[in-house]
């Protein structure tokens, strides 16, 4: 399990909120699938050759 | 400021990932999450000005921006007409081969480059005009404009330069990977850290890409074989009268 904090600002917070009520998302599981998205995204990009 | 705690889990795999990632850029992990929600933040409200948040940058020592000028040379080349029309292009785009910045269709011809092989890069600017724009110079009309341009040709490679400037350079791999079409490769490295190729093979009829022509060349050709087939069969029946 990995633990992480971040800070936001009131608006940030009242925008994410509003958003993963739309979504029924919980915090931990959207910054989970962010988080994922970025390393499949940066595996990816080490996948790719050098493009000639 | 409220600080947020969340928890959890991820594969040893994807620790090591970020580990690796964070250790290249030079941030702490906690500096990769605020960014990280920061840039989502910033994409839910469609307000990229909420990625220049002091709290988050001040830290950041980035490069002054790269963008690379817009070409907008006018074609000199006689031996290909749709060849020189790019470089009167009002989409913003440089022409490349083999990574030299070409200004002519007969540049291009001297350096023994065929259109079926020619590399066209263009630029696109995922820029601080707002999500609705960003996402307009990402989508698959950019493959129908080159497609359009190269009609001629089976098959082109078309390369972008994904150029993300300051605002969002935080948050380059999620927003180049998320922004382009599937079919698009995105490339290791361009010139500068925060530039990124984005490749794709066009060919026609490509996936998500129909060409504008098939259907009306479809329902043409449908139309000209029921005619023929009608006129002949009336023929038939003209001839079967008159034998009678």
């Amino acid at each position: 399990m990995k633990s992480v904090s971040f800070r936001l600002d009131i608006e940030a917070e009242r925008i994410l909120n509003k958003h993963l009520k739309n979504t029924n998302k919980s915090v931990g599981d959207y910054i989970k699938a962010e988080t994922i998205k970025v390393l499949d995204g940066l595996r990816q990009l080490g996948e790719c050759k050098h493009v000639k | 400021m409220s600080n947020r705690v969340v928890a959890f889990k991820l594969t040893n795999k994807q620790k090591q990932s970020l580990n690796n990632f964070v250790k290249k850029l030079k941030i702490t992990k906690t500096e990769f999450f605020e960014r990280l929600v920061c840039g989502l933040v910033a994409e839910i409200s469609g307000s990229p000005e909420r990625l220049q948040s002091k709290e988050v940058h001040e830290n950041v020592n980035m490069e002054q921006p790269e963008i690379l000028e817009r070409d907008d040379t006018q074609g000199q080349g006689k031996i290909d007409n749709k060849l020189s029309e790019i470089f009167s292009s009002e989409s913003g785009v440089n022409l490349f081969v083999n990574g030299e910045k070409v200004d002519s269709a007969e540049s291009i011809i001297e350096r023994g480059v065929t259109p079926s092989s020619v590399v066209v890069m263009g630029s696109v600017e995922l820029v601080n005009a707002g999500k609705r724009e960003r996402k307009k110079k990402t989508d698959n009309d950019i493959l129908k404009l080159w497609r359009r341009k190269y009609d001629h040709v089976g098959s082109i490679w078309v390369f972008l330069l994904i150029d993300l400037k300051k605002k969002f350079r935080n948050d380059i791999p999620r927003v180049a990977y998320e922004k382009l079409p599937k079919e698009w490769k995105i490339g290791k490295k361009a010139y500068k850290y925060h530039q990124y190729f984005a490749y794709c093979e066009v060919k026609k009829n490509a996936k998500g890409y129909t060409e504008p022509k098939f259907w009306l060349n479809f329902i043409i050709n449908w139309i000209t074989i029921l005619r023929f087939t009608i006129k002949c069969l009336a023929d038939r029946v003209k001839d079967t009268r008159i034998s009678t």
